[in-house]
């Protein structure tokens, strides 16, 4: 077969079949796990610019999957199991440093809601980790939660001594349909 | 070495090179200008360009490979080494030379950008300069450096996008010789009918309008009359993303006005094709 041929069918086979799946995974071996991180950043308008995302999510070896819509502009991250959340510092610097500018990021995370007596927490249960929560009216309105293994939906505030604050959007029983 | 192969299968070369290192340009940027973008911190592009010029008699293929560096978030240092095949129809015949051109090194500093939902403005400037490897022996070569400095200004959006860049290019005088110094100016507008989704083949196209005003030569100390002028190119082409860490890039310069100082031929159409692959 002639060497032109083969450059022509090469190309157009790169271009033609490449993959149509929605979320990219980057570590194939390891095990998803539950816990999910949304980013919402101003500045994303196509995915080859957004690629440096991509090579610190593999970087950190804790991000087992990705995707991006670039629409609304939200990065969603999944968790390797049983590897640790990121602190939103370093969520925002890794988009930060891609070259975007990073704006809210919220967390849906699998665990348990518990009251001590400096307020609520909560602890993943693949990772152990334990996050303060703000008692907003979400709290107060799903109390009869407490304690039960729930999937917790929130925006993730930079906080002082922990990778994160929770302020709830919603929280609902571990099983549920959303 | 470069007599003996020949110029199809040094492509192959450079672009299978490209392509077997998965995941090393400058992304969305029109493939005959300047643009603001820059790689981000730590990402590495590995970029193969070949450009096919002629102008009366005189062809030239250049192959270039070049990688870029992302040293922040807005500072990308760049080397680019360019192999060159010139050829020259005269009466006398066919006179071909093949060699290494003068590498060249890139600064580029996007100072400021705005951040919207979808879209991203930003303004760099960069510094160009030349190595020079010399004339003689399997090099293509000047003795004396020539530098580049630009500014660059655009939008990238889900949907379009526009840039503008203007340029200067001084070249040292070398033994009293001297090509004419230029000036570039340059607008692109992007468009991108289909957004898809993350590793989905995504498509652009530009289509661009250069500036160019080439001062004439100096041969020996003497101005050449017969050089330099002013040219107006449209150039269209297309950028392809199979995946998010390699895009393929083609187009093609058509002047379509040039005001030529004295006798020459004037120039014809430039084609460049590029693959770029990012780490």
């Amino acid at each position: 077969m002639k060497l032109r041929t083969i450059l022509v069918c090469s190309f157009a086979g790169i271009v033609f079949t490449s993959s149509m799946a929605e979320a990219k995974v980057i570590s194939p071996s390891a095990e998803k796990g539950e816990n999910k991180i949304y980013i919402r950043a101003d500045g994303l308008a196509c995915y080859f610019c957004a690629y440096g995302m991509e090579r610190f999510f593999k970087q950190s070896g804790k991000i087992a999957w990705y995707d991006m819509d670039m629409k609304k502009g939200v990065v969603e991250v999944g968790f390797i199991k049983g590897k640790p959340i990121l602190d939103v510092k370093t969520l925002k610097q890794y988009v930060h440093d891609a070259g975007f500018s990073p704006r809210e990021i919220k967390a849906e995370l699998a665990g348990r809601l518990t009251q001590t007596n400096d307020g609520y927490r909560f602890q993943v249960t693949e990772t152990g980790q334990s996050f303060p929560v703000e008692a907003n009216s979400v709290v107060q309105e799903t109390k009869e939660l407490v304690g039960r293994e729930v999937i917790l939906t929130a925006i993730a505030k930079e906080a002082q001594g922990a990778p994160f604050k929770l302020v709830p959007e919603v929280i609902r029983p571990r099983g549920s349909v959303q | 070495m470069f007599k003996s192969i020949k110029p199809l299968w040094l492509v192959t070369l450079f672009l299978l090179m490209s392509l077997a290192y998965p995941g090393m340009a400058e992304a969305h940027e029109p493939i005959f200008m300047i643009s603001h973008e820059a790689p981000g911190k730590g990402a590495f592009d590995v970029h193969t360009e070949v450009t096919h010029e002629r102008q009366g008699d005189e062809r030239e293929l250049e192959v270039d490979q070049e990688f870029t560096y992302g040293l922040t978030r807005d500072l990308a240092v760049g080397l680019s080494i360019p192999f060159v095949r010139k050829e020259d129809t005269t009466s006398a015949g066919q006179d071909v030379q093949n060699g290494l051109g003068d590498p060249k090194v890139r600064l580029k500093w996007r100072f400021w950008d705005k951040d919207l939902p979808g879209a991203k403005y930003a303004v760099a400037a960069v510094v160009q300069s030349t190595i020079p490897v010399g004339e003689g022996d399997r090099r293509l070569g000047r003795d004396q450096p020539s530098i580049l400095g630009g500014l660059a200004h655009g939008r990238e959006g889900l949907h379009w996008y526009y840039f503008v860049d203007a340029r200067y290019l001084y070249h040292v005088k070398d033994n009293d010789t001297k090509p004419g110094d230029r000036f570039y100016f340059d607008a692109a507008y992007g468009l991108r009918p289909v957004l898809r989704g993350l590793e989905e083949t995504d498509i652009v196209y530009f289509f661009e309008l250069n500036y160019l005003h080439e001062r004439k030569a100096e041969v020996n100390g003497v101005t050449n009359h017969n050089t330099g002028g002013d040219f107006l190119f449209f150039s269209p082409e297309i950028l392809i993303s199979p995946t998010n860490r390699v895009m393929l890039r083609g187009g093609v310069q058509i002047p379509i006005l040039q005001s030529l100082n004295g006798q020459q031929e004037p120039k014809d159409f430039t084609f460049k094709g590029a693959v770029e692959v990012r780490f």
